[in-house]
């Protein structure tokens, strides 16, 4: 074949070894060409997974933080009690009393006239409460660490399926908290926490029963302190497999049943002062 | 043609060694390649199989402290088991354990004085508050320990919390 005078006795390649090898070569690369794609889809569908599972705790997260921050003057102190009090206090009760009962947000003063804001719950999945966790973005901004929080379930409208069609939803209100206007929450800025939820449900921990009660007003001022509280999701996970999470969460307040400060107060002045330290716990 | 091939054949082929070593880069190269592959599999298994037992322990666990229990002599030696409830995971299974908080004695914080009398007058007092405060704490204070196991790997996942006796009541009369 390449009879040049330099290379006489070397010979090349024939055709059909060239073909061969090429035919060799060629079938290594399919085979490393689709090791390195399964490892990349791999790679992509792992992560894509634990996005999903990702998503559904950074959304427990932020709702654990909300709620142990969960505020209530009661959490510290007890109700005013007009009872125990005397006439000329009567008198300023009767006059704040009128003030709170046309109140939206808080419905009675506690034991130091702090307003006692109360919790709603008008639907099982959906939970209104006043808490401590925000935190000012702007410095001189009108806002403190307090906010009004809603979290409601929505309908989805980029939902292709009636399946999971439903999101978790986060509305704040940080500004004007102390203000006795009822809540405009449709007017607020949806913070969409996690899609593809199917149920949503909210159960209030009651002390007094030792049980788990979906309905706020069964409770014993269960409308102005939560003790605990636990939310049972179902929702499409990876792969839109049916799941369901359950959660329970603690408000950061220790459960702590406050001294009658008025049996203190009208108590008559004796030698010895009664001791702070005598209480419980 | 065939002449030609097998006289081919019989030229020169490869090596041993160019052989071993082109064998030992591809086999360096597959290796790798299920080694990622496999490990990208296990380590997303094994964060959504520890959240999941992590979440379970924590419900556990404050399901513990929000309850009113009663502790007596005999929580410690009572543990309380059982199996998760909730559709999906039902292969999982809890142990509570409570403990009671133990605080160290006087002398053993403090070690032995031999100095003089006013010294150890003065320790005498501090060992009684001391007593005092560590029977109160001891009264109040328990240990807790949550234990998620899923039966059937039997992957396992603790969590230990303090929980206060609600009904316990304190000495305050510290006069001596």
């Amino acid at each position: 074949m390449m009879n040049s005078q330099k290379y006489r006795y070397s010979s090349g390649f024939t055709l059909l070894e060239v073909l061969i090898a090429l035919s060799i070569i060629s079938l290594i690369m399919l085979t490393v060409i689709n090791f390195t794609q399964s490892t990349q889809d791999t790679a992509e569908r792992v992560t894509a997974e634990d996005k999903e599972l990702l998503q559904i705790e950074t959304a427990m997260s932020r709702l654990e933080w909300d709620i142990s921050h969960i505020y209530s003057p009661l959490y510290f102190s007890h109700k005013m009690d007009p009872t125990q009090m005397s006439e000329g206090e009567g008198v300023i009760y009767n006059d704040l009393i009128q003030k709170y009962s046309k109140n939206q947000r808080f419905n009675f003063i506690s034991y130091d006239a702090l307003p006692i804001p109360f919790f709603q719950n008008p639907e099982k999945s959906e939970f209104i409460f006043l808490t401590q966790s925000n935190r000012r973005k702007f410095q001189d901004i009108k806002q403190s660490h307090f906010a009004w929080i809603r979290y409601s379930l929505k309908t989805d409208e980029n939902s292709e399926t009636k399946d999971g069609n439903k999101m978790l939803v986060r509305n704040v209100l940080a500004d004007d908290i102390f203000s006795d206007q009822k809540i405009e929450w449709d007017d607020l800025k949806d913070q969409v926490l996690m899609r593809k939820i199917n149920k949503l449900k909210f159960e209030f921990w009651d002390k007094k029963n030792q049980k788990w009660r979906d309905n706020l007003d069964i409770i014993e001022d269960g409308k102005n302190k939560a003790l605990g509280i636990r939310i049972t999701m179902e929702y499409l996970g990876p792969d839109n497999i049916e799941s369901i999470a359950v959660r329970i969460f603690r408000p950061l307040f220790p459960d702590f049943t406050p001294e009658n400060m008025y049996k203190f107060l009208n108590a008559k002045p004796e030698p010895a002062a009664p001791p702070a330290g005598s209480g419980n716990q | 043609m065939v002449k030609r091939i097998i006289s081919a054949h019989s030229q020169s082929g490869f090596t041993l060694v160019e052989v071993m070593i082109a064998m030992a880069i591809f086999a360096v190269y597959v290796t790798a390649i299920v080694l990622t592959q496999t490990t990208n599999v296990n380590d997303s298994a094994r964060m959504a199989e520890d959240l999941k037992l992590h979440n379970l322990a924590e419900l556990k666990m404050n399901e513990t402290l929000i309850a009113d229990l009663k502790f007596t002599n005999a929580t410690e030696n009572d543990p309380e088991s059982g199996a998760f409830e909730i559709e999906g995971f039902k292969n999982y299974k809890y142990l509570v354990e409570f403990k009671k908080l133990e605080l160290p004695e006087f002398e053993a914080i403090m070690g032995k004085s031999e100095e003089d009398n006013a010294q150890q007058e003065v320790d005498v007092l501090k060992k009684t508050v001391y007593t005092k405060m560590k029977k109160n704490i001891e009264k109040i204070i328990w240990q807790v320990k949550v234990t998620v196991t899923n039966s059937l790997t039997g992957a396992k996942y603790e969590l230990n919390s303090w929980v206060n006796d609600k009904n316990a009541r304190i000495d305050t009369n510290f006069s001596i």
